[in-house]
Formats: structure tokens, C-alpha cells, sequence
């Protein structure tokens, strides 16, 4: 099997597994089992009906919020194993919203290539990632003693695509209750579902804090692209058609899809661990 | 390549020993009963 379609067969059934709630779907209940309490390694919403797992971002701004009682142990703690262990990885294989951007890029109309630009913008989820995901909840349980998980709140196109819309959709007390939030996040997670059309995996590639903690990992994630050095011959194809914004093969931009694996005239690149020099 | 294993080293062990403790202070409880509930600030309700 071609390794692009084995890579979406593998982000196809995390999404599914993340998910195996079926009857939420039908009933708009949420599953109420303890895998709940166990995080996902990617972005998958908590209040998706389908949801079995926990999200790590959702997660960890709770956790944050009971700062400085308690510090954000069991959630660091997976991010730190799971990172370090896959890196982004997780973005590339183990994502549903990024299987989702990556469906949606290949529908018709004009797409707008990498460039300066795109690899400045893609600095922006350090941002949200220090603003949103930390400073934000911390400060919400600092000064006013409840938990405000400001990405969930006012970004997460997931919880509203996953979480929002179907129980909307679904149930009738949730109709009831909807307004200046709820428009917020749907326009803004209809724009990020529109710039994915022409811009390939936006979200990840500027918005998305989670990416963000895992390209931390970029330089010791145990599994991931690497290039060996005896058989490159510095053509530069591999970034060139890299589809995000990395300087090399790799580095906390790569997602580990392996579209450079596909093109390394000399085979250089692999995936796995470092081998032996 | 001492230096790279080292680094995992510690974080494998930092990481394995945030885990543990996270868990023996009831945290996985607390990330239960946050992932149950309806989440108002995800899906935009509040």
C-alpha cells in the first residue's frame, strides 16, 4: 500500500478510535466512561458526543487553572511522555483535525504555496499557545477563582466542529441556549475550515497550540523523519516540497508526513530512530 | 548522540514521574469529571 494512503488509513482510525462513541451521535449524550479521564495524544474535543477520550489541551488548561495549589502533574506528564515519544508525530498521524484540514485541501481552487510569510506566521501558536493555553487560565484562577479554558472559549475550531454543532444539531435544551459565543466560534472555525481549502493544514501550521508543545520535541522525539547524512546530497527537494514551512527535514514545522521521503532522489530520508553513524 | 540520549532519559523520567504523582493526587479524577460534563466553553455556550 502507497505510504500516503497507509499515513490516512492510520489518521482514519484514530479518528475513529478518539471517537467510538457511536450512539452519541444518535442521542447527543456524552459517553461517561473513565477512558474519559485518560487524554488522546491529538486535538480531539471532550464534548464531541463520539468522544472517549479526553483532549490534552482542554485538559491542561484545567489543570493550569489550579495553579498554584496543584500543579498540572498528570496532564504534563502524558504531554511529556507523549512528546517525547512522537513529537508532531501525533500531528501528522494521530490527529483528527488534521486529517480533517488535510481532506479539505484537496478540494478544488487556487492554493496559496508556502513562502517568508507563511514560516513568520507560523509563529503565531507560540503565542496563543503562552496567551490562551497559560496565561489566560492561569491568571482567570488567579485573580477571579474560576477556571476560564480561554482557547476551548474563544478558538477551538475542534469543539465547535466536533462538540458545538453536532449536539446543536442534536439536542433541543443546547438550541435553546445559543448566542454571541457560539456565533463567534462557528464563523471563526468556518474561516479556518475555508483557509484550509487553499492554504494546506492552516491551523496546524499557525494556530494550533497543541503542535505548538509537540514541536518542542522536534529535536529528541524518538520516532520521526531523519536524513541520512552519508547518503544526502544537499538537492534541497525535500524542503521544496514539503508542503509546511520547514528549513529542514524534521524541525519543529515537520508534521512527519513523509511527502520529502517520497521525493529524496538519493532515499536519504527515513523514519524511525537515529541509526547508528 | 550521549548528550540527545541523556536529554530523553530525563525527560522519559521527569515525564514518568509527573504521571505518577499527578495520579496519586486524585488528578486523573479531576480530568474524569472535567471530560464528562458538558464542556460550555468549547462547544460556545458560556
Amino acid at each position: 500500500m502507497d505510504r500516503g494512503l497507509k499515513r490516512k488509513c492510520i489518521q482514519l482510525a484514530s479518528a475513529v478510535l478518539y471517537n467510538a462513541n457511536f450512539a452519541g451521535f444518535r442521542d447527543g449524550a456524552l459517553w461517561q466512561g473513565g477512558g474519559k479521564g485518560v487524554c488522546v495524544p491529538g486535538l480531539n474535543c471532550y464534548s464531541c458526543p463520539g468522544a472517549v477520550g479526553s483532549c490534552p489541551l482542554g485538559a491542561l488548561q484545567n489543570a493550569l487553572s489550579r495553579l498554584p495549589r496543584k500543579l498540572p502533574l498528570y496532564v504534563g506528564g502524558f504531554i511529556l511522555l507523549t512528546g517525547l515519544a512522537l513529537g508532531r508525530l501525533v500531528c501528522g498521524f494521530l490527529c483528527p483535525f488534521g486529517l480533517i484540514q488535510e481532506l479539505l485541501h484537496k478540494l478544488p481552487g487556487p492554493k496559496l504555496g508556502k513562502s517568508r510569510w507563511t514560516r513568520r506566521l507560523s509563529l503565531l501558536k507560540y503565542v496563543i499557545l503562552a496567551l490562551f493555553v497559560v496565561a489566560i487560565p492561569v491568571y482567570a484562577a488567579w485573580a477571579q477563582g474560576y477556571p476560564l479554558p480561554a482557547f476551548c472559549k474563544y478558538i477551538c475550531p475542534a469543539g465547535t466542529l466536533e462538540g458545538g454543532w453536532p449536539l446543536a444539531l442534536l439536542r433541543a435544551d443546547i438550541r435553546g441556549r445559543l448566542g454571541g459565543l457560539f456565533a463567534w466560534k462557528s464563523v471563526l472555525c468556518i474561516l479556518i475550515l475555508l483557509a484550509c481549502v487553499f492554504c494546506y493544514r492552516s491551523f496546524c501550521r499557525f494556530l494550533c497550540p497543541l503542535g505548538a508543545i509537540y514541536s518542542l520535541f522536534a529535536r529528541f522525539a524518538l520516532l520521526a523523519m531523519r536524513v541520512d547524512k552519508a547518503l544526502c546530497d544537499n538537492c534541497g527537494l525535500c524542503v521544496k516540497k514539503c508542503p509546511v514551512d520547514v528549513c529542514h527535514v524534521g524541525d519543529r514545522e515537520c508534521v512527519q508526513c513523509g511527502a520529502c521521503r517520497a521525493v529524496c532522489p538519493k532515499n536519504a530520508i527515513y523514519f524511525g530512530r537515529e541509526r547508528d553513524p | 548522540m550521549r548528550r540527545k540520549t541523556a536529554l530523553r532519559l530525563a525527560v522519559a523520567a521527569a515525564g514518568a514521574a509527573a504521571l505518577v504523582l499527578g495520579l496519586a493526587q486524585g488528578q486523573y479524577a479531576e480530568t474524569l469529571s472535567k471530560a464528562v460534563y458538558l464542556c460550555l466553553e468549547c462547544v460556545g455556550l458560556g
